[in-house]
């Protein structure tokens, strides 16, 4: 299935620019050119990816990034920004927005920005939504890890890392397949990101509730599981 | 109010209040005096008539009288007048003067056991005195002449001193804030002879070491930063439109080489491909300008949140294995044991990824094998990001400088950038009280540090 994109820009030529782009690497993309048209658009329908103009007719881009992520906390949105000024930037990011691009901006700057959030974002099938393991309970929708009744703030990587290591349990991972799982081919991450990582898990998941769910398996990796294997 | 007058009249008020204290104070205090011991003589009076009578036994009151007269404290126009318990007068000193006095006070007196009061100038004292079962009530008044003298001649002293004392502080005062002034006066006069055409000069720091030194040697340093940012502003603005307008130039020569004549679809080709590598620049300086004039102008309260470092570093490195593929990059983590929040900061996160963003990307520009190695060390005061690629080391004089805007050195010149990346990381290492440091090792090392202060609670 092919990756959707909603372009909010009133200048129609770098619109149809910023279509050409995204096309070239198979996103399909939808274009707007107006604040209000884009709040209905987003209402009705979801994207894995908007890029938003800040100044816009009718609602304004601060004000549309509010709207939309009220209704989808997870859809990646990159402000497209002509404004020099850092705060209007910082109030888009306060907002609920990614990341920014300033206009002018490369071709390949963008494209590099989109194909990461794409490859990051991934919507969760409708019919998986809460994973449990004993107390631990993880709501792919919402993003919330709950144990013995304790929410528990989780960083993105963090809770990529449980996802993975939660959809086997008992399974052992080894180290290499949870740097490529959760991390990226692009880039080595050492040895030591994946024990810190399971490291800043555990004093999350573990430390605070007098059972151990996340089990070490010295020379093959980790899992998952209420005892240990 | 100048600060001369209200250190006059501070000077003026505090001293009046504390010479009015003080003399007050000794007035009061030998007020007091005089009264107590002045009663102390009315009350062994009153004892000495009691035990003649009592315990004595004598009968012959005028003996009595006559023995009050003649004992040698006598006290002027004293009376004594001593009750029985049915409020009927026992004893009476002989003389003129009376002692007002009603059966509700000689009832007071016999339940307090003592009593004091001040009629006019007399002085009145009344005590309970018990003999052989019964209670008697002995009132004595007198007038305290010589005492009386004394507080009077005591208080046209003590007006004498204060009205000398303020006499004399009115004249020291004008001397004391004329000489506390003067370096402040002297200081004013330097300041204000610095004008705009003289930010080169500086004040004379006295060698005193007190607080004017101090404030001389603030001010000097103001100035100075004053000139190099000014300094920097010239030079910025020189730089910058240099750097604009070269491009500028060079692609409308560009166009006026095209219009020229009729050219072959390849020349055209080749034109429009040089204008558009001239305009990716353009960009890349246009962006990084303003995002240098946006630190600088950005709300200095506007409001940081914790930020995790390596959520930004694992961004920025997806981003740039997708833009630099050609660049091998590793990252590695470490945690100490002390860390209270591992890899948390308070910051804004956008500016944190740009700083790590242009660190990264100077790696894969000058990293000589293409190796960029990334690691991000936590700690309990700070989170420090740290690049190390291999390539020709900076020499020590250019160290400090490369952090610059538009300083370039020598052997970067041949690499696409315009020396603005690392003044943009420095301005935010800035922002957040952090750092940004550049050391290489011996074995052709190159390693630029940001260190952010870790978040404490």
């Amino acid at each position: 299935m092919s990756k959707t994109a909603l372009i909010i820009e009133d200048e129609t030529t770098l619109a149809e620019h910023l279509r050409s782009l995204l096309s070239s690497v198979g996103v399909e993309c939808n274009v707007v050119h107006d604040g209000a048209v884009a709040d209905d658009v987003t209402m009705h329908n979801s994207y894995d990816i908007i890029l938003l103009d800040l100044q816009l007719p009718s609602v304004g881009g601060i004000e549309l990034c509010k709207r939309i992520r009220s209704r989808d906390s997870n859809v990646p949105i990159i402000v497209l920004t002509a404004f020099s000024d850092l705060d209007s930037k910082m109030l888009a990011f306060d907002y609920g927005a990614d990341d920014f691009i300033s206009k002018p901006f490369h071709g390949i700057e963008l494209l590099a920005k989109v194909t990461v959030f794409l490859k990051r974002h991934y919507r969760q099938p409708d019919e998986v939504q809460t994973v449990h393991i004993a107390d631990l309970e993880i709501d792919y929708r919402t993003k919330n890890v709950i144990r013995g009744g304790k929410r528990i703030s989780l960083t993105p990587k963090e809770f990529s890392l449980l996802s993975v290591l939660i959809e086997q349990p008992g399974k052992i991972f080894s180290k290499t397949e949870l740097a490529r799982r959760v991390w990226n081919v692009g880039f080595d991450t050492g040895t030591n990101t994946i024990e810190v990582y399971v490291s800043l898990l555990r004093n999350k998941i573990d430390k605070p509730f007098g059972v151990k769910l996340i089990h070490t398996k010295p020379g093959f990796g980790y899992c998952i599981a209420e005892k240990e294997p | 109010m100048t600060l001369r007058r209200r250190l006059y009249l501070m000077y003026i008020g505090m001293f009046t209040l504390i010479l009015l204290g003080s003399l007050l104070s000794i007035f009061f205090i030998y007020k007091e005096y005089r009264e107590d011991v002045f009663y102390e003589l009315l009350e062994s009076r009153i004892i000495m008539t009691t035990r003649l009578l009592f315990e004595v036994q004598t009968k012959d009151h005028n003996l009595v009288r006559t023995l009050d007269e003649k004992t040698t404290d006598a006290m002027f126009d004293e009376k004594v007048v001593i009750f029985n318990n049915d409020g009927q007068i026992v004893y009476s000193s002989i003389n003129d003067s009376s002692i007002s006095y009603s059966p509700d006070l000689l009832r007071r007196i016999k339940k307090k056991g003592r009593w004091k009061s001040i009629d006019g100038d007399r002085e009145e004292l009344g005590l309970n005195y018990r003999h052989d079962g019964q209670d008697y009530v002995a009132l004595a008044s007198a007038l305290d002449i010589t005492g009386l003298r004394m507080i009077d001649h005591l208080a046209t002293a003590l007006s004498i001193s204060f009205a000398a004392g303020i006499a004399i502080m009115l004249v020291s005062s004008r001397v004391f804030v004329s000489r506390t002034l003067r370096p402040i006066t002297n200081l004013s006069a330097d300041i204000s002879k610095i004008g705009p055409d003289d930010l080169y000069r500086r004040l004379e720091v006295p060698e005193r070491g007190d607080e004017i030194s101090s404030i001389a040697i603030s001010f000097n340093e103001t100035l100075d930063r004053l000139t190099a940012a000014f300094e920097f502003q010239s030079n910025f603005v020189h730089y910058a439109s240099h750097e604009l307008n070269t491009p500028v130039t060079v692609v409308q020569a560009i166009i006026d080489r095209i219009r020229s004549g009729n050219h072959s679809v390849e020349a055209y080709r080749q034109a429009m491909e040089e204008i558009s590598e001239i305009n990716e620049r353009l960009t890349d300086l246009l962006t990084s300008l303003l995002l240098l004039a946006g630190l600088d102008s950005m709300n200095p309260m506007r409001s940081m949140s914790a930020v995790r470092m390596d959520d930004v570093l694992f961004d920025v490195a997806e981003i740039t294995s997708v833009s630099h593929p050609e660049t091998h990059l590793s990252i590695d983590l470490d945690v100490a044991d002390n860390t209270m929040f591992p890899f948390e900061v308070i910051g804004i996160s956008p500016l944190l990824r740009t700083a790590m963003s242009n660190l990264t990307e100077n790696g894969t520009k000058y990293a000589d094998d293409g190796n960029v190695h990334c690691t991000l060390i936590s700690d309990r005061y700070y989170v420090r990001f740290r690049i190390i690629t291999k390539g020709q080391s900076i020499p020590d004089s250019y160290s400090e400088l490369i952090f610059k805007p538009f300083v370039r050195f020598a052997p970067a010149q041949s690499i696409r950038g315009r020396g603005l990346g690392l003044a943009i990381v420095r301005r935010i290492a800035e922002v957040h009280r952090g750092n940004i440091s550049y050391s290489h090792t011996s074995h052709d090392e190159n390693i630029f540090e940001l260190a952010i202060p870790a978040r404490q609670e």
